[in-house]
């Protein structure tokens, strides 16, 4: 999906040792929507904006090693080594042979070092030089900044497509607030951007600007406007709708103390996971402390002073922990964080609360949402259906007042709190409302420019549309048996339209499809290559609604 | 005005769709007029009268029936339809009389007379005579491809025996080549009156055999008037050159018809100058739909009237190339449709190709027709023993291009003999696919056979075997031994015959008997001149060898030796193939040994490309050299030989053996005009008429210089660029005496955009030669030129802008100015950015002075590296460093280019004060994104600045740098300045940074200035939790923040308060050591005041 922007300039920074201006330059293609004010608190806002900066920059997706490299000297190498273990057999003279040979080589290659130097030479220094030049290139989408009445809010999602954050400020968090405009609006975003932010001191005055009119001060000679085309994803925009929405679904509520966080990440910092299950479990009993288990270590830590409040006992497994230690920064100037559990492999969603400000980290169900995790694709199903007529009169009532419950909106309207609701969550689907969770509000934030393609967005590919349509229509039967390591197995069948399919599924510790087979001809033809087929999906997506249903026990 | 009688005319043929309306009108007055209107149906009419004055309604009727009959003679009709309603079949009846004898009774018995009979026989109505399903139409057609002169006179009688039109078109096709003028009156009145157009073509083409004179004259204006006006205009000219680029022209662009090639083929054939041009014509007019049907009509009226060498040409052309498209539809089958590129849609090719504009022509069908046809025809004369075979068959070969050689090739098979599978190879003679050569040239030779009408193949040994077999048994013993070796020689081995030619011919003469298997070689020895013809014109080397071998092994070949002149000769030296050249040095040999040969054909043996000949030409020119020297044709030819050696050797003589001033003289004028002549270039030409130039400047210079400006310039208009530089170097070898002021500026600076690169040399050293007077002048195109697409002009021309700029400073500036600009687009050519900067940098480095700061800025954030050279120049030299403020010296300090930063250093070193003065933005540069400018700064800083000028506030400015080298800077020079009247600043303002040093930093002055003050504790709170909650990091910070608040906590109770606050918090981490430290200090604090802690103690049971 192609995004376009024009930003007004550059955002910059201007840093001297008594004031620090933060100027954001916004895109200037979307409805203007602008802010200036002068900071109040300003080492926790330091803090809360570079844990976003961690949001953006964070890919925890698996790297392989690049072994190129090594590969090339090991074929080169070879005939040496291969010389070097026969050198034992052979007389003398092969040894002369090998060594004058040996000689003769490396000749060649000082030859070819040599011939090849400045090649080598202007490569490294084209790469530094795009290094230098065009570091913003990595940054994949700029953070969007919304205005409202009571709050602004800064929200960006990660590299590798699995973390949101958000950090909302309400207007206590600024001293003086000349001037501002309603809306949403994406900032021009860069790296030395953030090594400005970190020049951010209680002793100097921080001014924060969202200014349409763009940075007229220019040193450099740069082009007035900057026209930047981002090529997202499908799956990257999916992935911050999926999140999103998830944060209107209820949830399993409570708070922890910053220390269990501070905890959480000490334990990650120190050891390192070399085998799975990779999960953090929560055990919540009512009137107990929170436990948290890190396994595969098994580790426990007792939230002695976060006791979980809920009516039931509980217990909920996430993946992808690594992710928490973004809010490391936020453990000085937090008072609590409140995590919100929607079950195990959902999204989960931490609230850091800093007084004036609040920090949400939304983290999808695994770090990596590939195939072999379930598919997540019914967050994105519609939940309610709500005609075009009441879902067109909620958008205008909230366009006009911002933000609201859906309680609100519902008496303000006439119409019924859940068809409000329905309404709602389908713009939160949609990209063009957020839900606070907060403040448990509905809020007006149009993620684009021009409204999404949410047809296209909704499934990654046919076959979960068809594994949806199955799920409706089709009869599913399966049985599950846990296995010795902790996996399950789930046999099966999927009575489709014209054929009964059967089905095996192996799903491990990690929720991961360890193996699976079907009879259909997808599964025949492509194997697991592209990907499982429609039946297998189907399958699993009902077995998982029914351990959401009992509660995963 | 009254409407007294209208006609609405229709006509609609393809896609013309007219209307004509005819009015009758009266005026009043017994006066009338008759209007009209025409044009396209539906579309606005133009219209017109045919009467400008009204006349009486006798008139006026008598000319409405004159326009309306008129039109309807044209196909006009009355009905809407627009179809004429005339009937198709022909209505036409021949009017002309003859009288008619017998008198081919006294004929001897033969073929002709046995025509003749049957004629008479039809015209007496007396049709029984023989039994025999012979048409009438077919006999007629016999007589004429008989050319029977006695058949004309009963053809015309018989013209209107049938009515269909077949029956006719073979009549008037008969008559046209039979007939005399006898016949003329008949085909005049076919031409001009017969319904059908094919049959008026072949009258009209009939009659240009027939007539002569003027009729002839006012014939031939007939087609000349259908010509389309432009080319009219090139015929009527006479001019060749003139007409072949508007007709090539025509052909390329899509005309939606091409009737006008039919008639210029026609009067092509009485214009002989034409035939070259229409050679070419027909040979570029591609074989597809819109063309084929005028190719197809010019090749049957080639054949009337025995064009051999087009028919020839064009039956080439048929064996050559491909069909349009293929089809198998029977011709009854009109409903089935196939897909065709050519229409790019189903379509049913059979009602296609009737369609006047059908889109489709020229099916493998007709192409195998009209070879067919060729053939047929050929072996028709050839059975009559008409000598039109060697013409045809020699029209065809002359068509052969040397580009259409195909190498032998074997193909191998396996085959079943009953016991196992036997590889048999096939063997494919050279060019095997080339029908008619094979055929004429061989077609009857024992070993080869012709696949599918289509390929020729050398028969298998089992196959010759088993031919041989049946030939000894029939006709007894034919030594035949060799000839296979023969056959393989001859097709399979190009080289070997192109080395031993000598061999071949001498084998060729000592056999007479028809080897190749010629078919009617005895018709090729009645006609020796197309052997002659074929080696001086034909392309091919089997063709040369063919000829080479039935001119030698001849019976008359002394005598036909004897005609060959030297004309002859010197043609055949000049050939570029090998063997026609090794023939004419034998002939010329033969013939010419021993006698003072003419010195043109000296010339033809010195430039052959046979080298014995031009061996032969040096020894006989030495022989009587002074009298060859005497004459100044074959001096020049001698210049402008097109061999090296030749050349040499050549100058060789002419520098030894002086000629006289006058012949030299003439030399020069002739070496000129032959430079002149010459009109394309190649690479050949190139290398002759550099030789040539060069040779004239070495030994004929003098005679150079007394050429007249007049030819000069008339060589600087010249086309190929050699001959332009030849005229160049003459100019510049008279520059000296010449004024060159006149010299047109367009011509000078055309030169320099010459595509030719010693042309644009030439044009740079003229400029350089010129003074400078006449260079001002020309100031702008100099300029210009120094942004010429070619490197050698931009390279070339600095030399003259630099003297010009030394001269005139406004000139240099002037130059500067423009040439800026192109350093901030995208360059135009390769190369450009780097000669402009170049120049800039080096030739006109000394004025730059009108660039400002902005352009060198502008410059230097350019995209291009050539356009930072420049700005650094003018930064260097021109900019004032007042005129920068720090924030822009900072930004070139972060310059991407080295130069520019080590200005920005060059800067700092030279402005001190200035420095000092702004040092609170001057220090910025520290955190410069370049290292080398980081290190930079920090070792200037170290030197420059002393402690009088840091402030703590630079100084922790300076610190709080995210660059980990800057920030440890910081605290290096904060360690050095360090007052203690500044510390409690210092502790305040680094205890915020973010970063785990500067935070262990900080903790070296907590217990100087933050002991003993509650209110301090409390303010840095945060700086406390900061570094308590950093996860796994800071432990000596951690320990000593535990150790100062344990101490401070002991001191006061309000400290205690705060403190353990901070570490009930603390304490929950799970760290055991930290938990452990949490718990000490909570209970010492709690063992001195009243403190609230989360600390539980829990009694010990006892048991």
């Amino acid at each position: 999906m192609l995004f376009n922007y024009r930003f007004a300039g550059n955002s910059t920074v201007t840093s001297t040792s008594h004031k620090t201006g933060l100027s954001f330059a916004p895109d200037t293609l979307r409805e203007s929507a602008w802010f200036v004010g002068k900071l109040h608190k300003k080492l926790a806002f330091r803090e809360a904006i570079s844990a976003l900066h961690d949001v953006v920059i964070s890919d925890l997706r698996f790297k392989p090693k690049d072994k190129t490299a090594y590969k090339e000297w090991v074929a080169q190498n070879e005939a040496l080594f291969l010389a070097e273990y026969m050198a034992g057999y052979d007389a003398d003279a092969a040894n002369n042979r090998i060594e004058q040979l040996r000689q003769e080589l490396n000749e060649v290659r000082a030859q070819k070092e040599k011939l090849l130097a400045p090649f080598y030479n202007a490569r490294s220094k084209y790469f530094n030089y795009l290094y230098e030049k065009n570091r913003e290139a990595w940054i994949v989408l700029d953070p969007v900044i919304t205005i409202h009445p009571d709050e602004l809010f800064f929200e960006c999602f990660s590299q590798d497509e699995s973390t949101y954050g958000k950090l909302g400020c309400n207007y206590n968090v600024f001293k003086e607030i000349d001037d501002y405009k309603c809306g949403t609006t994406n900032v021009d975003y860069s790296s030395a951007l953030y090594e400005e932010f970190q020049k951010i001191r209680d002793y100097k005055e921080t001014e924060l600007k969202v200014d349409p009119s763009g940075f007229t001060v220019q040193t450099s000679h740069e082009e007035q406007y900057k026209e930047v085309k981002i090529d997202l994803p499908d799956s990257w925009v999916r992935g911050f709708l999926q999140v999103s929405s998830a944060m209107t679904l209820p949830t399993i509520q409570f708070d922890l103390h910053p220390m269990d966080i501070y905890n959480i990440c000490l334990l990650l910092r120190r050891f390192k996971e070399k085998r799975g299950p990779r999960s953090l479990r929560y055990v919540l009993e009512p009137g107990q402390p929170v436990k948290i288990i890190l396994e595969p270590w098994g580790r426990e830590i007792i939230c002695a002073r976060s006791i979980y409040p809920g009516p039931t006992k509980q217990e909920v497994r996430t993946w992808g922990r690594r992710r928490l230690l973004i809010m490391e920064r936020l453990i000085p100037v937090a008072r609590k964080f409140t995590v919100h559990l929607l079950g195990t492999g959902l999204p989960s969603f931490y609230i850091a609360d800093l007084g004036d400000m609040n920090f949400t980290l939304g983290l999808s169900g695994w770090t990596t949402n590939d195939w072999s995790h379930a598919g997540n694709f019914d967050l994105l199903a519609p939940r309610l259906q709500v005609d075009d007529a009441i879902k067109a009169k909620v958008f205008s009532a909230i366009q006009k007042d911002w933000f609201g419950t859906s309680q609100q909106f519902a008496k303000q309207l006439n119409l019924d709190t859940a068809q409000v609701s329905g309404a709602l969550s389908a713009y939160t689907q949609a990209g063009r409302v957020i839900y606070d969770l907060n403040r448990n509000v509905y809020r007006l934030r149009e993620l684009s420019r021009e409204p999404l393609p949410f047809d296209k967005l909704r499934f990654d590919n046919p076959r979960e549309e068809m594994a949806a349509a199955l799920l409706q229509s089709q009869e599913i039967k399966y049985t599950a048996q846990p296995q010795a390591d902790g996996s399950i197995q789930l046999n099966g069948t999927v009575k489709a339209s014209r054929k009964t399919y059967n089905i095996q599924l192996l799903i491990d510790a990690d929720e991961k499809i360890r193996s699976a087979s079907c009879d259909c001809s997808y599964y025949i033809e492509n194997k697991l290559y592209k990907g499982p087929c429609e039946h297998m999906l189907a399958i699993r997506q009902s077995f998982n609604k029914t351990r959401i249903n009992e509660g995963f026990r | 005005m009254r409407l007294v009688k209208q006609s609405i005319l229709y006509f609609k043929e393809g896609n013309s769709d007219k209307v004509y309306e005819i009015d009758l009108c009266d005026v009043g007055n017994d006066k009338y007029v008759v209007n009209f209107r025409y044009g396209r149906r539906y579309s606005k009419l133009k219209e017109g009268s045919k009467t400008p004055v009204p006349v009486a309604l006798t008139e006026a009727e008598r000319l409405f029936h004159e326009v309306e009959n008129e039109k309807l003679s044209k196909g006009y009709t009355a009905s809407e339809s627009g179809v004429s309603s005339a009937p198709q079949t022909s209505t036409f009846k021949l009017t002309t009389e003859t009288t008619i004898g017998a008198d081919f009774m006294s004929m001897p018995p033969g073929r002709t007379k046995a025509i003749l009979q049957r004629l008479y026989n039809a015209v007496q109505g007396n049709t029984t005579a023989y039994r025999s399903g012979w048409k009438l139409s077919r006999v007629i057609w016999k007589a004429g491809e008989y050319r029977i002169p006695e058949a004309a006179q009963y053809i015309i009688r018989l013209y209107n025996n049938a009515d269909d039109l077949v029956h006719q078109y073979c009549c008037t096709w008969a008559l046209a080549r039979c007939g005399n003028g006898s016949a003329a009156s008949a085909l005049q009145q076919i031409f001009l009156e017969h319904t059908s157009p094919v049959i008026r073509k072949v009258a009209g083409a009939g009659l240009l055999q027939v007539l002569n004179g003027t009729a002839k004259e006012d014939h031939l204006g007939i087609f000349l008037k259908s010509l389309p006006e432009t080319i009219k205009a090139a015929v009527d000219a006479n001019k060749a050159d003139a007409l072949e680029p508007i007709v090539m022209e025509r052909i390329k662009q899509q005309e939606p018809q091409y009737n006008w090639l039919e008639a210029l083929y026609l009067i092509g054939t009485e214009k002989r100058w034409m035939r070259p041009v229409l050679k070419n014509l027909l040979l570029e007019v591609p074989l597809k739909a819109g063309f084929f049907k005028h190719i197809r009509a010019i090749f049957k009226q080639a054949e009337l009237l025995d064009d051999f060498e087009f028919s020839g040409m064009l039956a080439l052309r048929f064996e050559r190339e491909r069909e349009q498209f293929v089809h198998h539809f029977t011709n009854t089958n009109l409903q089935a449709e196939n897909y065709f590129v050519q229409v790019n849609g189903y379509v049913n090719p059979n009602v296609e190709l009737r369609k006047k504009n059908s889109r489709l022509a020229y099916s493998q069908r007709t192409r195998r027709y009209l070879r067919h046809r060729v053939n047929r025809r050929l072996q028709m004369y050839g059975q009559v023993n008409s000598l039109d075979y060697v013409k045809l068959a020699t029209g065809i070969l002359l068509s052969y291009k040397n580009t259409d050689i195909k190498e032998a090739y074997s193909t191998s098979d396996y085959k079943w003999n009953g016991r196992n599978y036997v590889r048999t190879e096939l063997r494919f003679p050279q060019n095997a696919h080339a029908f008619f050569l094979h055929k004429i040239l061989s077609g009857d030779h024992p070993e080869l056979v012709l696949l599918r009408n289509d390929i020729w193949r050398i028969k298998t040994e089992h196959e010759l075997l088993a031919a041989r077999a049946k030939n000894n048994a029939a006709a007894g013993k034919k030594d035949s031994s060799g000839l296979l070796k023969k056959i393989t020689g001859l097709f399979g081995k190009k080289k070997e015959a192109a080395q031993a030619p000598a061999d071949k011919t001498a084998d060729a003469a000592s056999s007479a008997v028809n080897e190749n298997g010629t078919p009617f070689l005895h018709l090729w020895n009645k006609l020796p001149q197309s052997y002659v013809q074929l080696l001086m014109e034909a392309q091919l080397e089997e063709i040369h060898e063919f000829a080479q071998g039935g001119l030698t092994s001849h019976p008359q070949w002394p005598a036909i030796r004897e005609k060959l002149d030297k004309h002859a000769c010197k043609k055949l030296l000049l050939s570029p193939f090998t063997i026609p050249a090794a023939f004419g040095f034998r002939i010329t040999t033969e013939k010419f040994s021993g006698t003072q040969v003419d010195a043109d054909l000296l010339s033809a043996l010195l430039n052959s490309r046979h080298a014995d000949a031009r061996q032969k030409g040096k020894e006989w020119t030495t022989q009587y050299l002074q009298h060859y020297l005497q004459q100044s044709d074959f001096v020049k030819d001698l210049i402008f030989a097109a061999d090296a050696d030749i050349f040499s050797w050549a100058l060789d003589l002419i520098a030894k053996n002086k000629p006289g001033n006058e012949i030299k003289k003439v030399v020069v004028g002739k070496s000129i005009a032959a430079l002149m002549s010459f009109r394309e270039m190649t690479s050949e030409h190139e290398e002759i008429i550099n030789r040539v130039s060069h040779a004239l400047k070495e030994h004929f210079n003098e005679e150079l210089n007394e050429v007249p400006l007049t030819i000069i310039s008339d060589l600087l208009q010249h086309d190929v660029p050699p001959v332009l530089l030849f005229g160049l170097q003459l100019l510049k070898a008279r520059q000296p005496s010449l004024n060159l002021q006149h010299l047109n500026s367009s011509l000078l600076f055309g030169l320099l955009q010459h595509s030719y690169a010693p042309v644009r040399e030439a044009g740079l050293t003229l400029l350089y030669d010129l003074p400078e007077e006449i260079l001002f002048k020309y100031a702008d195109e100099i300029i210009l030129s120094c942004t010429s697409p070619f490197q050698q002009v931009r390279r070339g021309i600095a030399p003259v802008v630099y003297r010009l700029a030394q001269k005139d400073r406004t000139f240099g500036e002037k130059a500067a100015d423009l040439l800026m600009p192109f350093l901030l687009r995208k360059e135009s050519s390769e190369g450009l950015h780097d000669d402009v900067s170049r120049l800039l940098c080096n030739e006109l480095s000394n004025y730059l002075q009108n660039a400002n700061k902005e352009t060198a800025l502008n410059l230097l954030y350019g995209n291009y590296t050539a356009a930072q050279q420049v700005g650094i120049i003018i930064l260097e030299k021109y900019t004032d460093p007042s005129q920068l403020t720090i924030p822009q010296v900072i930004a070139l300090g972060g310059h991407e280019n080295l130069n520019v930063r080590n200005w920005c250093w060059k800067f700092y070193k030279e402005q001190v004060a200035r420095i000092k003065y702004e040092k609170d933005a001057a220090v910025k540069l520290l955190d410069s994104k370049w290292g080398d400018s980081r290190q930079f700064a920090m070792q200037y800083f170290r030197e420059q600045f002393n402690a009088d000028d840091w402030s703590p506030e630079a100084l922790i400015a300076l610190a709080d740098s995210v660059k980990p080298d800057v920030e440890a800077y910081g605290r290096e020079l904060i360690t050095k300045f360090f007052t203690s009247e500044n510390g409690l600043t210092y502790l305040l303002k680094l205890s915020q940074h973010p970063s785990e040093n500067m935070q262990l930093f900080a903790t070296n002055y907590l217990e100087r200035f933050a002991a003993d003050d509650v209110e301090r504790i409390q303010s840095l709170e945060f700086y406390f939790r900061s570094v308590l909650t950093r996860v796994n990091k800071s432990r000596i910070a951690k320990n000593r923040l535990y150790q100062f608040l344990l101490t401070e906590g002991r001191k006061s109770e309000a400290a205690a308060k705060v403190i353990s606050a901070l570490l009930s918090d603390i304490s929950a981490i799970a760290a055991i050591g930290d938990k452990a430290k949490c718990i000490e200090v909570l209970l010492q604090l709690k063992s001195l005041y009243e403190v609230e802690s989360p600390l539980l103690v829990k009694e010990i049971e006892t048991r």
